[in-house]
């Protein structure tokens, strides 16, 4: 007994040594120290030498980084060129947006923020007139897409730097298979369910689908936005003043109802309330599935990993509620500069240092999951033959894009549909839930158009 | 006799070894699968790997950050545990010997915290005020605070139990209330200080929500959150997930297998008599 | 003797203050805001009375569902672990069993691997196609109760109560095998004599003895059961739908979407709710102690 509490106290006074031992001499603890110093005026800033060892931290979500570890690679980079070292610190996805907050609120944000916003949220989020420093007189301006600035800008000042370029949600499916089926590409609901029904006698799960991350089955309903505004005049400007409601929108119900059929009639396989959204590459390069809902740049990807998958795969837009347009994403991660950083000028810096020709070139090459950035001096890797098939169909733009209240409410969504899919939730109540959460969000953030 | 004790026996016997089974085979899956290909360990069998990649394991150490962040959880967990056994042995040796009015109620009021909500925010603000954000005594803090209701109720329980004709006997032999907790009380609390150290330990070095909040810096983040981080980043290699899993348990086993009697003792007695 | 000078309160100070400062504070603070509109998304905070606790029981809401899983949780989870861990002691304190401190270490393994850990684990071995549990069920051709554990919304919940059952039974274990040892041999001898069996010795002599420790250890698993959030963020994060759904999945929700007010007032619900049931374990405890 007496030798047990004797261990502990040994084992906690040695670890209490070790640590600090390595917070005193460790360089990576200098921006902790500095953090209290911060409260006095940022006027010593300028004064700090650049090649100083500093650290800077960089907040981010999962995803919000490219798996390929490019942006690691490129801090790297910078560490060596100027002694900068930036501390990455990645956050699992579901609490990012919440632990965001809570340190912003309190005024301890990360130097560097990661965040995913969008012109509609990017307030909400995190609210750059307040806690960001105004980049608008960077030079890079000048060479990024102006497509991407409304997410990074409020009043006419922009805040955050972006690289990734627009996205594109298609289906893509395996050649071989469907040509050794001899089907074709749907174009309607009906061609797709029969082409969906030739591919399951034949053995083969149709559809990889997977609702484990959350917010892959919620594609469906609103990366068909740009066929919405087809339907309906000025769609997203009469939802965001309120003077529609999304329960109008007939078609998202209609796509509900045939996510149900499609699952009952075992398009997606007995088991996609198991699988994640990381297992889709193995199922279709096994051929053990034929088709899957993503982005384009995932066939780059796909076939970096798999190489013998090279050239199998072809796109189509979803045909859900026969839909024939592409719906286009351009709002992705932007980095943001905290406005009580003690090293504002470095990490402006660092934003050159990545905005650089040859470093996104880098960057692009880095990362198979991208098809092109944000930057139109980079070339973009698209394949020639998806290109076209992009240029045969009118483009629009997604729904959580242009319409309030719609991409805060993404993962709610994607349970009540896991609901519907586990016969607890019909599709009508999963409809009715999101006109009645965009009512709440709205009434909570005290928006104009709902009083 | 034998004859007759032989079949009660088998099965008895037979039965502990399916229980036992039970709470086992998880982690020898884990285990077999942290030395396969990512092929291989795409399924979870009992299966031995075709080779034995001794090698995931450096991946996974080199990596996963995991030695810093070791001695993070162990420091935490450590002298969170030890500052907890302290302070509410201390409170529990006067709050149960002395039922004056106030001490009735501070008792209470401190049991009330079984109950209590955890609001972050409000917790960050007043990390703030105290200057104690970020740093790692401030995190200990917490986690003594979280831990502290439950703790001295256990400890109160105890206390009560130690007859009172001891403390008689020692101020009779002029101890004071210090020399009074320190000879004679504390050695008799032993069995329930362990165990509360355990439960405490434990609790800490699970924990991960707090440090996510309360600590800015990669550097002292521990154990907890550095795997959480990698199992994101390799979520689809389960050999390197499976080899992350086994490094981060070893540790803890170690000192459970090591310590086993001591423990086992010190929940026993302390509950028991508690 | 005088009390006040031999156990002089300041000694109770400290856990006082840091508990005061770290946790009570705070926590009212957070109750207080739940009857405000308090969110992410304004600055001031106005007071709005009950109207959140109004929001939690109306209809169209799913916040009594979360309640009720709560509930179910709690009550199963402590009654299977009680049960199970007093049985596995009476199995592993059996004299004719064979090595005993290594079941023992077997069945108290679990209680050191975190809650994330146990998720990461069992989401993997319970995996319909690729999990261990199915893949080991069909082989010994019992392929109909291979089953969607973590996805058919009529299981996950049983699901869940059986990992962390699997988790916590050790303890309860090892408190009552200690129990059972302490209890002196003579009993049993004149029981014996009485000419009482195993089961009438158990339930005179056994459980009479070891109920303060039980009681002890239910408080213990019914706080913690009204509490939960770990294993259940880690193994189905509240689905499949909301099947899995408890107070304190809502309450995190509610936080990610910046409804501050109404993750306070979710949590302020669960405060009463583990009050009142500790309050009452407590006086129950409290009488039996004096009894003694």
């Amino acid at each position: 007994m007496k030798r047990f509490i004797a261990l502990m106290t040994v084992l906690a006074v040695i670890c209490a040594m070790f640590a600090a031992c390595g917070s005193s001499g460790s360089p990576s603890d200098a921006p902790a120290g500095d953090s209290q110093a911060g409260q006095t005026p940022a006027s010593q800033d300028e004064s700090a030498p650049a090649n100083r060892p500093i650290t800077v931290t960089f907040g981010s979500h999962q995803s919000g980084l490219p798996v390929s570890g490019i942006e690691q690679e490129l801090a790297k980079e910078f560490e060596e060129l100027t002694g900068m070292s930036i501390d990455f610190q990645v956050t699992p996805d579901a609490q990012w947006r919440d632990l965001l907050n809570v340190k912003l609120n309190a005024g301890e944000a990360y130097d560097i923020m990661n965040v995913d916003a969008d012109p509609l949220s990017i307030i909400s989020r995190i609210n750059p007139e307040q806690n960001c420093v105004d980049l608008s007189g960077e030079g890079w301006l000048s060479r990024i897409d102006p497509v991407v600035l409304p997410g990074v800008t409020v009043n006419d000042k922009v805040y955050g730097i972006q690289f990734a370029g627009t996205r594109k949600s298609m289906i893509v499916y395996n050649k071989q298979i469907f040509s050794d089926l001899g089907l074709a590409p749907p174009t309607t609901y009906d061609e797709w369910k029969q082409v969906c029904q030739a591919i399951l006698d034949s053995g083969i799960t149709p559809i990889y689908e997977a609702t484990q991350n959350g917010w892959h089955q919620v594609l469906p309903l609103f990366e068909t936005g740009s066929h919405y505004v087809t339907l309906y005049d000025d769609l997203y400007g009469r939802l965001n003043r309120n003077e529609m409601n999304v329960l109008e929108v007939k078609e998202i119900g209609i796509i509900l109802g045939q996510m149900k059929e499609f699952a009952e009639l075992g398009f997606f396989g007995d088991y996609f309330m198991s699988q994640s959204v990381e297992g889709a590459q193995e199922a279709l390069a096994t051929n053990q599935a034929a088709m899957f809902n993503i982005d384009t740049g995932w066939v780059n990807e796909l076939e970096t990993e798999f190489p013998h998958t090279f050239d199998n795969f072809g796109i189509f837009a979803a045909p859900w509620a026969d839909n024939q347009t592409i719906s286009v994403n351009t709002t992705c991660n932007a980095f943001f500069i905290s406005k009580d950083s003690n090293y504002v000028n470095e990490i402006k810096e660092y934003f050159n240092f990545l905005a650089s020709p040859e470093n996104l070139k880098k960057r692009l090459e880095g990362d198979p999951s991208q098809e092109s950035l944000c930057w139109p001096e980079v070339e973009s890797r698209a394949k020639p033959e998806f290109q076209a098939y992009f240029n045969s169909l009118p483009h629009g733009m997604v729904m959580q894009v242009g319409t309030s209240y719609i991409d805060p409410q993404w993962m709610d969504v994607g349970k009540d549909i896991d609901a519907m899919y586990a016969g607890m939730m019909t599709p009508d109540e999963v409809f009715q839930n999101i006109a009645n959460r965009r009512d709440e969000m709205a009434r909570l953030q005290r928006d104009p158009a709902w009083q | 006799m034998k004859r007759k004790m032989l079949l009660p026996g088998l099965t008895v016997n037979l039965t502990a070894l399916l229980c036992s089974m039970v709470f086992i085979i998880p982690l020898t899956v884990v285990f077999l699968n942290a030395f396969k290909t990512r092929a291989e360990s795409n399924t979870m069998t009992l299966r031995l790997p075709t080779v034995w990649m001794i090698e995931n394991f450096f991946v996974v150490i080199e990596r996963g950050k995991l030695a810093t962040s070791f001695l993070n959880s162990l420091l935490y967990a450590g002298s969170g545990a030890i500052l907890i056994a302290l302070v509410v042995s201390l409170a529990a040796f006067v709050l149960s010997r002395n039922h004056s009015r106030l001490n009735r109620f501070l008792y209470y009021f401190v049991i009330l915290g079984i109950a209590m909500p955890m609001s972050y925010i409000s917790l960050m603000k007043i990390m703030q005020i105290t200057q104690l954000l970020n740093t790692r005594v401030g995190l200990i803090l917490i986690y003594a605070a979280v831990n502290i209701p439950i703790s001295l109720f256990i400890m109160y329980g105890f206390v009560r139990n130690i007859s009172v004709e001891i403390d008689e006997a020692a101020i009779i032999d002029g101890c004071n209330a210090f020399a009074l907790y320190a000879k004679v009380i504390l050695p008799l609390l032993s069995p329930v200080i362990v165990t509360i150290c355990i439960l405490n330990f434990m609790a800490i070095w699970n924990d991960f929500t707090m440090p996510l909040y309360y600590l800015n810096h990669s550097s002292r983040w521990p154990m907890t959150l550095a795997v959480y981080n990698f199992f994101g980043m390799f979520e689809n290699q389960w050999n390197y997930v499976s080899a992350n899993i086994i490094l981060t348990i070893a540790p803890v086993l170690l000192v459970f297998i090591l310590g086993q009697k001591y423990i086992v003792d010190g929940i026993s007695a302390g509950a028991v008599k508690g | 003797m005088n009390k006040n000078k031999t156990y002089p309160s300041y000694l109770a100070f400290g856990t006082v203050a840091i508990y005061f400062v770290f946790l009570f504070l705070p926590g009212v603070l957070g109750i207080f805001y739940s009857f405000t509109d308090w969110n992410s998304f304004h600055p001031e905070v106005n007071f709005v009375g009950l109207s959140n606790y109004q929001r939690i029981i109306a209809p169209n809401q799913k916040y009594m569902d979360y309640i009720s899983n709560t509930v179910i949780f709690t009550i199963a989870t402590t009654l299977a672990k009680s049960a199970l861990g007093i049985l596995l002691a009476l199995l592993l304190t059996h004299k004719l069993v064979l090595g005993k401190a290594l079941h023992r270490m077997a069945i108290f393994t679990p209680l050191v691997m975190s809650y994330l850990v146990v998720g990461l684990v069992f989401k993997s071995l319970l995996h319909p196609a690729t999990g261990f549990v199915n893949i080991a069920l069909r082989s010994v051709r019992l392929d109909f109760l291979a089953n969607n554990w973590l996805s058919d919304a009529s299981l996950a919940l049983g699901t869940v109560i059986s990992v962390d059952t699997w988790k916590g039974v050790g303890y309860i274990m090892v408190v009552t095998i200690a129990g059972l040892k302490s209890i002196s041999a003579t009993y049993y001898e004149a029981a014996e004599i009485d000419g009482a069996n195993y089961w009438q010795r158990f339930l005179h002599i056994t459980l009479p003895l070891i109920w303060p420790v039980l009681l002890t250890i239910t408080i213990l698993n019914l706080t913690y059961g009204l509490r939960v959030f770990d294993i259940i963020y880690a193994l189905t994060n509240g689905g499949p739908g909301h099947a899995t759904d408890v107070i304190n999945t809502a309450v995190f929700s509610a936080f990610s979407k910046g409804d501050y007010a109404m993750g306070t007032t979710l949590s302020t619900v669960l405060f009463v709710f583990v009050m009142a049931i500790s309050y009452f374990l407590v006086k129950m405890m409290e009488n039996k102690g004096e009894e003694l």
